[in-house]
């Protein structure tokens, strides 16, 4: 699998080099890395207020201050991270409209509602945070009055988080189109809720798409021959694969954001800066929070699996590693269908299905074909990833179980407190590789479509050539951003310690 | 068929949010140039005064930025739901300068947040470089999207075709930065926000001279007031006769409503009032005035040149191409939407403006709570 991963590597930097790269390719790599950088911020916009009002709550509760403090720093983190976020938000929002400028039918059709009601949520919660960080120990009386506002803070990102995922969800699995999707291009996927947008204005998008471009939208009439859409336009926020899709991403961000807080207060205690009493309260409560995070992530990964093989049956073949001939794997087998002997039937049957002509069914099965090694190792590191941060979480138990701690120490031959520590370092970057892979996972599997089994990625990018020049400058930005946003959380959390710190 | 309702929100919509977003922004702008020339002087003369003035102003610009930040992101999503095929003509002729102004946004947005969160935590030459970039990406924003305003206006580097029975507007390939209607626009834009923040700076070193120290070292506002809007006036000069030319809808429209000598004569009086603030006494009453006209001035002009299009979206010398073409014909969007909308956003800009006033006025920001963390 090594020799082949590498061939590919070599592929793509050939294709790059020769300037075979299509305006796709280019615009693709901007994207993505725009997304991982969007992605680094927005996760502490989106979960780590869990954390810090947790932190509140049991300052609150207890009348302890320490933790109250402890609140007042992590949300400091609100301030550089929302900036970062909003920037990058900004960069992904325009880069949806600029550079993928097809993309403005799925924005004027199904992800309407969503993204406006994002627009809604967006506001609540910038207006909030400032208002939370604003009014910080100016509660003397009605402390969890300040809580509250903390909570709307919370209300706000994840309905922001949830419509777009929506969004994306609706790209992924698009909900509302009935069987339209297996009569147009791939036959093995299954009727996708019930038929509320009009199956001859999609059909007509999908197959003029591919012939005229995204250009086709540059025409006020092409837009008019697309009148009657749909009949219900909140039917993205209903998607069942958006409630898996969401669940996943809060337990995922949660633990990368509550893992990095853990890791600061082991970084403090290691280097002893500080008081040691008060960073071992915010790491127990932390990796507390990391802990059950994981747990319920095992659920909601069970969850969205589920989905993939229900509606993306080929993306499921590949990421299972499921040969194209078919095979069994008998730990899905018993999963799904409660027996190991389930023979799963690979993308040489899929692709039995498809009728004479149907081009784009024969590339997404080649693409399926093509990534099957990359998306398999990318799944499977999530998913091992996500199996060491469970036994973390077990072991983090320790500190109360006499049994666990026994177990970790004759184990590792390392005192349960050591563990600990040094787990949170493993913890952070463990859920920030599952994560980079994970989502990988779920938009490379997508290839060649924007939306699966609808519109491809080359009907939706802009007409104009989109250069490796302009590519290149966009990706410097990006990259510039993402330094000066870790430049500003190392101004704030990390140079006050190397200066030998203060005291709380 | 369009669906009517779609015209109407659609319109209603960006005509909100925009206007939301240029009254905030219009001081982002200014305040982005203003601020580092506080500072950079502060250093040059050993001066903690205006390193001062330069914190204080930057309190505000990092709580107001945000908001209309999200303003922006408002208009945006908007004008793809309910304008998509417009939308998509202006980034296929305008994707360079677009993407300057996406740009701009970036460079400003992280450089204001370093820029606050680092004050007195990096060497004074460093943070004046954070400062320059927060200046030099608020100014590329304006620059950027004015090649939108202009395209509405003048649409230079567009291609008519016409194939399958429909009619195709794409690039010409032709740089839209040389639209004719462009260059006056964009620098009206810059010199009248910073003009109208220059009046409300030197009204605000005014008051709180009058409360420290005395007569105010008031001359960089002054200054800055009577430049900005010498040049303001200049720019608009250029801009109308420019669309006198070009776009002659649009300056019919203006001339039968009487904006125009609104117009002129406010930019006449905004440089008389910069000039008479040379005097310090009666600049505590020219710098509000001067506050008030700038702002309406700059609002004036941006709505009533916006307005003047109607019926029209793009103006094509005598005539147009209607709004109605470019609505979106895909469905009617439910009116709950907007209407939800402009609940929140109330309710949201009456929580914002008290978050202000406790910001500001119970619990002033005097530093100290926004650095590093406690350990």
């Amino acid at each position: 699998m090594l020799q082949r991963l590498t061939i590919q590597a070599f592929q793509l930097i050939y294709l790059a080099v020769s300037g075979s790269w299509s305006s796709a390719n280019t615009a693709e790599l901007m994207t993505i890395v725009g997304i991982y950088v969007h992605a680094f911020f927005l996760i502490f916009a989106f979960a780590f207020p869990i954390v810090v009002l947790t932190l509140e709550a049991i300052g609150i509760r207890r009348g302890d201050e320490d933790y109250i403090r402890m609140a007042w720093n992590g949300s400091k983190l609100w301030g550089i991270t929302f900036a970062a976020g909003a920037v990058t938000g900004t960069l992904v929002e325009f880069g949806l409209i600029v550079v993928w400028s097809g993309s403005l039918a799925l924005i004027a059709s199904m992800a309407a509602a969503p993204l406006m009601l994002e627009l809604y949520a967006f506001i609540i919660e910038i207006v909030l945070i400032g208002t939370y960080l604003t009014t910080f120990w100016r509660f003397k009386r009605r402390k969890w009055g300040h809580l509250l506002i903390g909570l709307g803070v919370l209300f706000g990102s994840n309905l922001s988080a949830y419509m777009i995922l929506a969004v994306n969800a609706w790209m992924q699995v698009p909900w509302g189109t009935g069987n339209t999707v297996s009569h147009l291009f791939l036959p093995w996927v299954p009727s996708l809720g019930p038929l509320v947008v009009n199956p001859v204005k999609l059909k007509l998008l999908a197959t003029t798409l591919p012939i005229v471009g995204s250009s086709l939208l540059s025409s006020p009439g092409a837009f008019q021959l697309l009148s009657n859409f749909t009949t219900d336009p909140w039917i993205a926020i209903f998607n069942p694969e958006v409630y898996a899709t969401y669940l996943h991403n809060l337990f995922a961000a949660l633990i990368i954001t509550s893992f990095l807080a853990s890791s600061y207060f082991s970084y403090k205690i290691i280097k002893r800066v500080g008081d040691e009493r008060y960073s071992w309260k915010g790491l127990r409560v932390t990796f507390l929070v990391a802990t059950v995070a994981s747990f319920l992530q095992a659920f909601a990964g069970d969850f969205q699996g589920r989905e993939l093989y229900l509606y993306q049956r080929n993306i499921f073949d590949a990421t299972e590693g499921i040969p194209a001939k078919g095979g069994y794997d008998p730990i899905m087998s018993i999963l799904l269908y409660g027996n190991l002997n389930h023979f799963f039937p690979g993308t040489n049957y899929l692709s039995s299905l498809l009728p004479q002509g149907d081009v784009l069914g024969q590339l997404t099965i080649a693409s399926t074909n093509t990534y099957a090694p990359v998306l398999h190792l990318l799944y499977y590191t999530m998913v091992i990833s996500g199996a060491i941060l469970i036994i973390l979480g077990i072991g983090y138990f320790g500190l109360y179980s006499t049994t666990i701690r026994k177990i970790v120490q004759s184990l590792l031959r390392i005192r349960e407190e050591t563990f600990v520590l040094y787990g949170s370092f493993a913890g952070a970057f463990l859920s920030i590789l599952a994560g980079i892979t994970g989502w990988a996972t779920r938009e490379l599997g997508r290839h060649p479509w924007t939306v699966y089994g609808v519109v491809t990625y080359n009907d939706v990018v802009n007409s104009r050539i989109i250069t490796p020049l302009f590519t290149g400058a966009i990706i410097l930005l990006e990259i510039g951003i993402f330094l000066a946003g870790l430049w500003g959380i190392y101004m704030i959390f990390f140079k006050n310690l190397k200066r030998g710190g203060g005291s709380h | 068929m369009v669906p009517i309702s779609n015209v109407f929100w659609g319109l209603s919509t960006v005509a909100v949010t925009f206007f939301f977003h240029i009254f905030l922004v219009s001081v982002v702008l200014g305040l982005s140039v203003i601020i580092p020339i506080y500072e950079i002087t502060g250093y040059l003369k050993g001066d903690r005064y205006y390193i001062s003035i330069a914190r204080k102003l930057t309190s505000y610009l990092i709580r107001v930025d945000l908001f209309a930040g999200v303003m922006a992101t408002w208009l945006t999503v908007f004008l793809g739901a309910y304008w998509p095929s417009l939308v998509y003509i202006a980034t296929n002729v305008l994707l360079y300068p677009v993407s300057l102004a996406v740009a701009g946004i970036m460079i400003a947005i992280v450089s204001m947040a370093l820029y606050w969160y680092t004050w007195d935590r990096m060497g004074r030459r460093a943070h004046i470089v954070v400062g320059l970039f927060m200046a030099a990406g608020a100014l590329m924003v304006p620059f950027g999207m004015s090649s939108i305003i202009s395209l509405m206006d003048y649409p230079y580097g567009v291609k008519v075709t016409t194939s399958l029975g429909l009619t195709f507007f794409t690039s010409n390939g032709k740089n839209p930065l040389m639209n004719p209607v462009f260059l006056p626009l964009a620098l009206f834009a810059w010199f009248a926000t910073i003009a109208l923040t220059s009046f409300i700076v030197l009204y605000y070193v005014n008051s709180r001279a009058v409360r420290e120290t005395g007569p105010a070292k008031n001359y960089i506002p002054v200054i800055s007031a009577i430049i900005s809007s010498v040049l303001s006036l200049l720019f608009l000069y250029l801009a109308l006769s420019r669309l006198e030319q070009y776009s002659p809808y649009l300056w019919s429209a203006l001339k039968s409503s009487s904006v125009l000598y609104i117009l002129i004569a406010l930019s006449l009086l905004v440089v008389l009032l910069s000039i008479l603030s040379i005097h310090w006494k009666i600049s505590k009453y020219s710098s509000l005035t001067g506050a008030v006209f700038s702002y309406f001035l700059f609002m004036l002009f941006e709505i009533s040149s916006n307005v003047s299009r109607y019926p029209y979206m793009i103006v094509t010398g005598n005539t147009g191409i209607t709004a109605q073409t470019f609505a979106n014909p895909l469905y009617g969007i439910p009116v709950s939407i907007p209407i939800v909308g402009f609940a929140i956003i109330a309710l949201m800009t009456v929580t914002f403006l008290f978050t202000l006033y406790l910001a500001f006025f119970v619990y002033p920001v005097e530093g100290g709570h926004h650095g590093n963390v406690d350990v």
